[in-house]
């Protein structure tokens, strides 16, 4: 048994922690509510952008080959058939926070992505943003391509130097002719309620026209169901009419693709930043809560403990008094 | 008769009040292309377009607007027509005399410098400053 000076000094300790988790959790509920307006508010910009892209892109068959059409970020890479060594290298975009104290926020997206990679063999360049993921593949020694990293409001102009990091880093070529990069993944956490947070992976590039398709939603074919990415409510539906013309491209296919891929990307790491900010707030919500709950519940068991000390003293003490009495008579 | 959407999205310049710098039906919207400047009519074929830094002109009834656009992409398709761009002013949102100093200066940067890729960059900003000025001298008029 601890002395009771101990113990009283552990119950301030844990009082003093509890009282800086309770206030944390307090400016991550007002925080919450920022990240939340920051999300409502890059939806509409989204849906425009992904509609865009969609009409642009749908027309296109990334397997039809052409001659003197690049149809760059649509067409893949590699192709797996054909290619001697079938392993990919992939970007990943690995959003997390810059502070901890969050829970299992930080490490879940970093399994979730060393466990994608694992499972379709891909050789993984990690792009993080935010310190934690860094930290944690740099203790692993993976790859890392550093890039500038955003502040815990995420703005568009953050993404967009990512994006264009990326964009580059896509296009160029080993010094062996093979491209440096095969696809793009976003990893990030996708806010469904304030206690589910769900780690997800999408890739970004090569677009595919039918995944894109199931994002838009508006224009599902039968049996595909619409994508939800937490950026916007789910679309109405076109009606049928509108879909059957051709579309025109000014001044072509590849200049329109270059012009407007950019700026999908950009949009889709500025969207999928907001939400990672979300979640962050939300998970350090919900762990400094419970982190004060459960002082809460140390701090009573101390004092239980301190009380039965204190009294197994005083006890002791009038039993040496009453018996020290009996003596005397 | 039937009517263009307009929505002119500039991320960069988004308030939380509203994510578009510009939404309204119109009668006529003419783009300023990499090729050209392009007529955009209600009913027009889908079409997605590489926009140049040049004047956005948009016809309602009897009045003509301007923004300078700097570049960017456009797509339109069920009489929606969507710009996405780094910079979309409007004339009051022109400071005229900062953008008459600061083509002062890039003009003698231009001049001064030897480096072919900065010259390209200041000739490029000295576009952009140019055609604000455009904007705002047209609306005077």
């Amino acid at each position: 048994m601890p002395s009771m000076k101990a113990i009283k000094r552990r119950r301030l300790t844990v009082k003093n922690i509890s009282q800086i988790t309770k206030a944390m959790n307090l400016v991550a509920t007002s925080k919450l509510q920022r990240a939340r307006a920051a999300l409502a508010a890059v939806g509409k910009p989204v849906q425009a952008t992904f509609d865009m892209v969609y009409n642009t892109v749908s027309d296109v068959d990334p397997f039809a080959m052409e001659e003197n059409f690049d149809r760059p970020f649509i067409v893949p890479h590699v192709d797996g058939t054909t290619a001697e060594n079938p392993q990919k290298t992939a970007a990943y975009v690995l959003i997390t926070s810059n502070r901890g104290l969050c829970g299992g926020y930080n490490s879940a997206v970093c399994k979730e992505l060393v466990k994608h990679a694992k499972a379709n063999n891909i050789k993984p360049i990690i792009v993080p943003l935010g310190t934690k993921g860094r930290d944690y593949f740099k203790r692993r020694n993976a790859n890392l391509f550093e890039v500038p990293m955003p502040a815990e409001s995420p703005t568009f102009a953050d993404a967009k130097v990512v994006a264009d990091s990326l964009v580059s880093m896509y296009e160029t070529r080993n010094e062996d002719k093979t491209w440096k990069i095969d696809e793009i993944y976003l990893v990030y956490t996708q806010f469904r309620t304030v206690l589910n947070l769900e780690p997800i992976i999408r890739k970004v590039l090569p677009i595919d026209p039918a995944y894109l398709r199931r994002v838009v939603g508006t224009d599902l074919h039968d049996g595909e169901a619409w994508e939800d990415l937490g950026f916007f409510p789910r679309p109405k539906a076109k009606s049928a009419s509108s879909l059957q013309q051709e579309i025109e491209y000014e001044p072509g296919l590849d200049e329109v693709l270059r012009a407007v891929v950019p700026w999908y990307l950009c949009m889709f790491i500025h969207a999928a930043l907001a939400s990672s900010a979300l979640c962050e707030q939300a998970a350090r919500m919900t762990s400094m809560d419970s982190a004060t709950k459960n002082a809460g519940d140390i701090i009573e068991k101390l004092t239980l403990m301190f009380n039965r000390q204190r009294q197994s003293i005083i006890t002791q003490e009038i039993t040496e008094i009453v018996s020290g009495a009996n003596a005397l008579k | 008769m039937s009517k263009l959407e307009l929505r002119v999205i500039a991320p960069t310049q988004a308030t939380d009040k509203s994510p578009y710098k510009y939404k309204r039906d119109v009668d006529m919207v003419i783009l300023r292309c990499t090729t050209g400047e392009m007529g955009i009519l209600p009913g027009r074929v889908p079409c997605s377009m590489v926009l140049d830094l040049g004047l956005l002109r948009v016809f309602d009834g009897d009045t003509e607007s301007h923004m300078a656009v700097m570049g960017g992409v456009a797509h339109v398709s069920n009489n929606i027509v969507t710009v996405l761009s780094d910079s979309a002013q409007w004339p009051e949102d022109i400071d005229v005399k900062k953008v008459s100093e600061d083509l002062k200066e890039i003009e003698r940067k231009i001049n001064e410098t030897e480096n072919l890729l900065e010259k390209d960059t200041y000739r490029n900003d000295s576009r952009r400053c140019k055609i604000q000025l455009e904007l705002t001298g047209k609306s005077k008029a």
